[in-house]
């Protein structure tokens, strides 16, 4: 609930590789601003337009990851995800928790790849 | 005789759950007559349809095409022969937009209105994209009702189909349908009705209407999910090319040819949802026990009753949705300052069941310029004490959030 008043990181970086995140459930959206060097996270900014939950999720994931590396951020599994937020949401509302992050994830796939996949969610969408 | 919902409560042993059911344009509860039919049907009678020559199996034919019948007659149909069975709304929009679209050449138009549910969208943005059609879009009103002169304006000699809503499952505005088919076959095109929100909610006569399909589903007036229908004109449907390929649509088939069934079986490939026709039909017979009119005239008070309401709650945006005439009980709606999933979830926890999310109309809330709302959408078996308790939630919740 915090995190979700106050949401931390959030902001633009210039010229950082931005990522647009959706959730088709509800039309929920993000742009996600991911600065990596030498395979580490070293910043991310975010802007986003979505629910407490989808709000607090990204929050706390941001905080989480700075300073992480793309290999340990990538290991980062649904449920670590829940755990952080403190609790499992119900089945109609996980997506809201993880559309941010699962954009995250998709990118750092591809990474460092010229052209990061944007379409997103494909991947675990389908529950 | 007026609606007495408390009676009606006592139909529908779900309602016991404790719960406040306003979810009724994404689907409705069953009344116990069905569950007792179908374990009926289960225990006594089951055949394949059409097929077998033995007693049960004609058993299960005639309870399948009495059906069938009903359901025509629900809509003052000429024949039940113009009763198609799908699996629902989308599946019958979806056989127009297969087997009529695809007869349409290159320039042709087709037109379809912002409000549109997706499934009488998309069908069509396909098939524009597949044959190069031109496809075009009525705009709405300043409070988001179907734009009339919009629509005479984008009609044309061009155009082949029109491919509007009853009702909008957003906003619970009646299109003016009758007027819509008038215009449309003037220039000569077709007029394809999605009834998906109105067939159960008020008498629908097709001949009145004077259109040319009508796409409705059984799980959105009380009756199972699995099964819906395509009204189509006989004229029309007969000169159609069949949607699905296999059994019972057949007539005869060679090695190199195959002649198509009669209708509606043409239209029909595959074994049926049998139990699921049947106990629609039963549905049927359940509601027109308790009425049309009254269901119509009960829903209207209801949403009166929540309407005036909520208009008088200043953290509620009604976004400008505020007509009591021509609507049914559909209210899209916003609690200022709330996001509609946390506000749901918030109504849950009151045991009030409501939508949230984009109602499967995309360009309808790009239109109203949100990313989602909440909706309530009311039915036979709701009461005004519900509402009531439903204006306090409400309340809380918004004084929680502030």
């Amino acid at each position: 609930m915090e995190h979700a008043r106050n949401p931390r990181n959030v902001g633009v970086i210039r010229g950082a590789k931005k990522i647009l995140a959706k959730n088709p459930f509800c039309g929920d959206e993000a742009e996600i601003y991911l600065k990596i060097k030498n395979n580490k996270v070293i910043d991310i900014k975010y802007q986003i337009q979505g629910c407490i939950l989808s709000r607090a999720s990204l929050s706390i994931f941001s905080e989480y990851i700075k300073g992480k590396s793309t290999s340990a951020v990538s290991k980062i599994k649904d449920e670590d995800i829940f755990k952080m937020i403190g609790g499992t949401p119900s089945p109609s509302r996980q997506k809201c928790v993880l559309f941010g992050c699962e954009a995250i994830h998709a990118n750092l796939d591809t990474w460092p790849k010229k052209n990061p996949s944007t379409r997103l969610m494909t991947r675990r969408s389908q529950k | 005789m007026p609606l007495n919902s408390e009676k009606v409560k006592k139909d529908f042993p779900i309602l016991k759950r404790g719960i406040i059911y306003f979810d009724n344009a994404a689907t409705t509860q069953k009344p116990r007559v069905l569950a007792e039919r179908l374990a009926e049907r289960y225990a006594k009678s089951h055949a394949n349809v059409h097929r077998g020559a033995y007693k049960m199996a004609e058993e299960t034919t005639e309870a399948f095409e009495n059906a069938r019948q009903k359901i025509a007659d629900f809509l003052s149909a000429e024949s039940s022969k113009e009763i198609i069975f799908t699996r629902n709304a989308t599946e019958a929009i979806n056989l127009v937009a297969y087997s009529f679209g695809r007869k349409l050449k290159r320039g042709d138009r087709i037109l379809t209105c912002v409000s549109e549910h997706h499934s009488n969208f998309v069908p069509w943005l396909r098939v524009a994209k597949e044959r190069g059609l031109k496809l075009d879009v009525v705009e709405l009103t300043a409070n988001h009702n179907f734009n009339f002169a919009d629509f005479r304006k984008k009609l044309n000699k061009k155009t082949k189909l029109v491919a509007v809503a009853h009702i909008s499952n957003v906003s619970g505005y009646i299109y003016p349908v009758e007027r819509i088919t008038r215009e449309a076959h003037r220039v000569g095109a077709l007029v394809l009705i999605d009834g998906a929100q109105s067939v159960g909610h008020m008498p629908v006569n097709v001949k009145k209407i004077g259109c040319d399909f009508f796409a409705f589903s059984g799980h959105k007036m009380l009756g199972p999910s699995g099964i819906g229908a395509l009204w189509g004109r006989e004229e029309i449907l007969k000169n159609m090319e069949p949607f699905m390929s296999g059994g019972e649509m057949i007539r005869e088939v060679t090695l190199k040819n195959v002649t198509w069934n009669d209708l509606p079986w043409r239209f029909e490939a595959g074994t049926p949802n049998i139990e699921g026709a049947i106990l629609w039909g039963e549905a049927i017979d359940y509601l027109k026990k308790i009425g049309m009119k009254n269901i119509e005239a009960y829903e209207r008070e209801l949403l009166k009753h929540a309407l005036l309401k909520m208009k008088k709650l200043p953290f509620i945006d009604l976004m400008k949705m505020l007509d009591l005439g021509g609507r049914t009980g559909i209210i899209s709606f916003n609690i200022k300052g709330v996001h509609p999933h946390d506000a749901s979830t918030m109504l849950d926890q009151y045991g009030i069941c409501v939508r949230a999310g984009t109602h499967c109309a995309q360009p309808f809330m790009n239109h109203l310029g949100v990313p989602s709302t909440l909706r309530a959408s009311f039915y036979l078996y709701n009461t005004k004490r519900e509402i009531d308790y439903f204006i306090r939630a409400l309340k809380e919740i918004h004084k929680k959030f502030i």
